[in-house]
């Protein structure tokens, strides 16, 4: 399959406090159309970096991103983008979060409330859309941000560790539904966490990067069925043999 | 196997909603809580009017709550207070709607190019120390001691008050909602609508807010220094004639004034600011 991001040796200096650091070293990575990738690596590697460049708001960078066979060199449209905090509009009410996008892209006002209704309701929110964010629990908020990038339909959707702030429960329970969202539309996902039980769990394919600088250390294939089932992963054939050989490589990477 | 997960996890959430829902339901005073809130008032009030009784000296100095009220209802009845009331309220709304206009577009400039910003705020810091009611002779001098001088006084607080709030609200939005409206495809304008203006709101009311008290003292000083007419000059003419209480009814309605003007503001801070869990009321700077 023809990869819908293809990075090849893309290295990324920023300048802080006057120093110039080396975030990014040659890391190329294609990622495939419908995929869903994880990239997992110790803190400071670099990982959320890497999503800001291809959405485009981390600018310039060295090395080649080809997207659907153009650079990027501005703000990339395309994409949608899930932070690790949900980032809601404080001042939009749930139902106004998610219509936002359609807002700004000038979709009419039936047009944005019937698709976020329906969208709404998939992800359990219903009875909720006047609520403010202030209002919600982390995990609606967390609901709410991932369906307001869905309703623009983007090609690839970006997620920096956008389970980190959840307590474990909730955190199972949104991965589940993650991947019955991905089931049904197979959007690309390009996945960063430092959770191992989480990135084998939801991906096809693992991508370990090394310590700052962060660049590929190893890209693991998970071969594990769909649809998977999140809640009992660990018991599922084949969990630990591929956990303890990522997390070999892994452990090497993390400096006490 | 979706289904039974998701609903376990419904109840923990709702509870935490209504948690907050009654959180919202005690934050509104009840009755007995608004009267202990008026209690020290009354009572200083009551304290007050016995001990003026007691001590005529106390009622030669500060007057009495009894004289006060009587004597706004003789200068509202007769009508004296009217054409004071009248100018200094002018004074107050043209020195203020220009003062906090071009404060909010001024302090929007600044905040968003960060160069301006970083070329004028050493400026702004420096003028915002003088103490304005200092440079009031001054606008006397070029504006002469009608309305002008009093508006100039009045918009140079005002404006310092809600540049400055204006400005800290910008500089402090959060940066990701930017970037995340930009990857939706916002253009520079929709980021302006739909981002900073919301965004910066809370701080322009509480400079709205602080900027009420600097108007009616800019109208005030204003009036003292050269003027005919107005609630400063009713106050000053009251202490020519060593009438304390009429100086307290002047001060008493500018009083009154303030409070209504601030309830006023503090209603619309309510309804535009309905979605912060609480509403504070600070301000940086003055």
């Amino acid at each position: 399959m023809d990869p819908i991001i293809d990075l090849t040796h893309i290295t990324k200096t920023y300048r802080s406090k006057g120093k110039s650091v080396l975030a990014l070293k040659d890391v190329t990575l294609p990622v495939e159309k419908g995929s869903f990738t994880t990239i997992v690596g110790p803190s400071g590697c670099g990982k959320s970096t890497l999503l800001k460049i291809i959405a485009g708001i981390s600018l310039p960078y060295q090395g080649r991103l080809n997207y659907k066979g153009r650079e990027i060199t501005s703000i990339n449209t395309d994409v949608g983008f899930v932070t690790q905090d949900s980032n809601l509009f404080p001042w939009l009410t749930l139902i106004e979060n998610v219509e936002l996008a359609l807002k700004i892209r000038g979709a009419s006002k039936e047009q944005r409330a019937q698709t976020a209704q329906k969208l709404i309701d998939t992800m359990q929110l219903t009875g909720f859309e006047t609520h403010y964010p202030f209002e919600l629990s982390g995990g609606m908020q967390k609901r709410c941000s991932i369906i307001r990038t869905l309703i623009y339909d983007p090609d690839i959707i970006l997620m920096d560790e956008p389970f980190g702030p959840l307590d474990a429960q909730t955190r199972l329970v949104l991965q589940d539904e993650l991947l019955r969202i991905w089931d049904t539309n197979k959007k690309t996902i390009l996945f960063v966490t430092h959770d191992l039980t989480e990135a084998i769990a939801l991906s096809d394919k693992v991508v370990l990067f090394t310590g700052r600088p962060g660049t590929v250390k190893r890209i693991f294939d998970v071969p594990l069925p769909r649809p998977r089932n999140v809640f009992e992963i660990h018991n599922e054939k084949g969990f630990t043999d591929l956990y303890h050989e990522i997390w070999s490589h892994f452990k090497t990477e993390i400096k006490v | 196997m979706e289904d039974r997960t998701a609903r376990s996890s419904a109840p923990t959430e709702f509870e935490e909603k209504t948690a907050i829902e009654s959180r919202q339901k005690s934050a509104s005073l009840p009755n007995w809580r608004s009267f202990l809130v008026l209690l020290p008032g009354l009572c200083t009030l009551v304290l007050w009017e016995i001990a003026a009784w007691q001590w005529p000296s106390v009622a030669r100095l500060v007057s009495q709550p009894m004289e006060i009220g009587r004597g706004i209802v003789e200068v509202v009845a007769t009508g004296t207070i009217w054409p004071h009331f009248d100018a200094t309220l002018k004074e107050m709304a043209a020195g203020y709607v220009i003062g906090a206009i071009t404060g909010v577009a001024l302090g929007f400039l600044c905040g968003r190019i960060k160069l301006l910003g970083d070329i004028l705020n050493p400026y702004i810091t420096l003028f915002n120390g003088i103490p304005k009611v200092a440079l009031a002779p001054v606008f006397v001098i070029w504006f002469g001691i009608g309305l002008m001088s009093k508006i100039a006084i009045i918009l140079t607080m005002v404006f310092f008050v809600v540049f400055i709030n204006t400005f800290a609200g910008l500089r402090s939005v959060n940066e990701d909602y930017v970037a995340i409206i930009r990857i939706m495809g916002a253009s520079g304008w929709q980021v302006v609508r739909e981002v900073f203006l919301p965004a910066t709101l809370p701080f322009i009311i509480v400079g709205l807010r602080a900027g009420i008290p600097f108007s009616v003292i800019g109208a005030v000083v204003g009036e003292f220094i050269a003027s005919t007419k107005g609630l400063g000059f009713f106050i000053n003419y009251n202490q020519g004639t060593y009438d304390t209480n009429g100086i307290f009814v002047g001060v008493t309605i500018l009083a009154l004034l303030v409070v209504v003007l601030d309830g006023l503001l503090s209603l619309l801070e309510r309804r535009l600011l309905k979605w912060r869990p609480e509403v504070e009321a600070k301000s940086v700077g003055a």
